[in-house]
């Protein structure tokens, strides 16, 4: 009984693994700077319920400019911001782990949609939004295609 | 007694003091909303095409209010010739209120010879001692404007809301540095301290240069004394409002005039 009990418990805290695959495009621009970029998710009630990451280059003076995310979750925090947090990235593929463990334990079932905002000083700014069912049991994927600040995002959920 | 108020249009107010409609009194900060502790400048003039400048506004009754109720740090007060400017520090997380105005003092007379004059000042005594002895029909206005705008550092509260109870005031329900295109927004305005039911409230957007008709919008409060509206574009507009209240038992003034004029920005979704 005992051992039952600690196997449904690990599997309940064992978390899936969420993956980014964010694509910065190459811009043909006389002023290039690295996007700043920022996902979280929000239920099907457009609430935010966790911020997951943040790119940036530790000015705060720009925060503001991922508008939908300093709306949503940026502007109740502070330094240190939540999610995984890191420097911005040059045009090309990236990886980002999401941290799985706070998700699980934040999530509970339902709908949710991962939102990622890009957000260029003199340039553009763009957002996308991938949905995911919680929980999964299958292997999940998701692709959205950005437009001009963001080329092809995938989201991978392996529960 | 029951009190009285006439809600009228600040542009009947204006015509009763003898300024030409077409002027726009505004506050226009360099920007609303911050995530960095900074230094704000905030533009104070009349025009009649928004927001560009035009003549200065009198920053003599200038002051902004922190979060936490107190004097924020302001500098560099200048009048030019074509607008007056001030510089704001934001430091403290939440919502500051510039504004100007205070209250205005108002005359009209006729003097022995049938001229009716009208005059005002912002200091009661030396607008009396303007008026000749011999003057009939002596009539003395009072009036209390807010002439103002706010700006936000990190999240907005709505301390800096707080009613005085004095003129006109706007009670956010909408808070004016988180309003967003096709999101309903919902403002509330107070007449010394109680809802104004029935207030007409004008909506002008910027930008009045470049289109052929100045496309203010008219809105009523309703009967919480909220006005309801849901922008369909991005960018800044202004508010303006009045209201006067007939004064039978004052000793000096006949007519209370109040007014708000208020800046805000709606933001890209």
């Amino acid at each position: 009984m005992k051992y039952l009990f600690c196997l449904l418990l690990s599997g309940w805290l064992q978390a899936a693994e969420f993956k980014l695959e964010i694509e910065i495009p190459q811009l043909q621009v006389a002023e290039y700077h690295a996007p700043y970029v920022a996902t979280w998710i929000e239920d099907d009630e457009r609430k935010a319920k966790l911020a997951t990451s943040l790119w940036y280059d530790q000015q705060d003076k720009w925060l503001k400019d991922i508008r939908q995310w300093w709306r949503k979750t940026g502007r109740y925090q502070s330094s240190p911001y939540d999610g995984v947090t890191g420097a911005t990235r040059r045009p090309g593929m990236h990886r980002l782990l999401l941290n799985d463990k706070t998700i699980a334990s934040t999530l509970r079932p339902g709908q949710y949609w991962l939102y990622i905002e890009a957000a260029r000083e003199v340039g553009g700014r763009e957002i996308l939004k991938l949905p995911f069912q919680w929980p999964l049991v299958e292997p999940y994927q998701y692709t959205a295609q950005g437009a001009h600040e963001l080329g092809k995002v995938t989201l991978i959920i392996q529960p | 007694m029951k009190t009285t108020y006439r809600l009228t249009l600040l542009f009947g107010m204006l015509t009763v003091c003898g300024t030409s409609q077409a002027h726009k009194r505004w506050l226009l900060p360099s920007i609303f909303s911050v995530s960095e502790a900074q230094w704000v400048a905030v533009d104070a003039s009349v025009s009649n095409n928004l927001f560009y400048v035009d003549r200065p506004w009198p920053l003599t009754s200038v002051s902004v209010t922190a979060p936490d109720g107190k004097p924020a740090k302001t500098d560099n007060l200048n009048e030019g010739h074509r607008r007056s400017s001030f510089d704001v520090y934001l430091d403290q997380p939440g919502t500051y209120r510039a504004s100007t105005g205070g209250d205005v003092f108002f005359v009209q007379y006729s003097s022995v010879d049938g001229e009716v004059t009208r005059d005002r000042a912002f200091d009661l005594s030396s607008l009396k001692a303007s008026v000749p002895a011999d003057a009939t029909a002596v009539n003395y206005a009072r009036s209390v404007s807010r002439l103002e705008t706010y700006m936000t550092l990190g999240a907005p509260d709505q301390k800096v809301f707080t009613p005085s109870g004095r003129g006109l005031e706007l009670k956010p329900v909408s808070h004016p540095n988180d309003l967003y295109v096709n999101e309903k927004v919902a403002l509330q305005f107070l007449v010394e301290g109680k809802p104004a039911v029935g207030l007409e409230v004008l909506m002008v957007w910027e930008g009045t240069r470049y289109r052929d008709e100045e496309g203010a919008i008219n809105l009523l409060t309703d009967d919480q004394g909220t006005i309801t509206f849901t922008p369909d574009r991005t960018g800044r507009f202004l508010l303006e409002a009045g209201a006067e209240k007939v004064l039978t038992e004052d000793p000096v003034f006949s007519t209370l005039y109040m007014t708000y004029i208020g800046t805000f920005e709606v933001l890209p979704q």
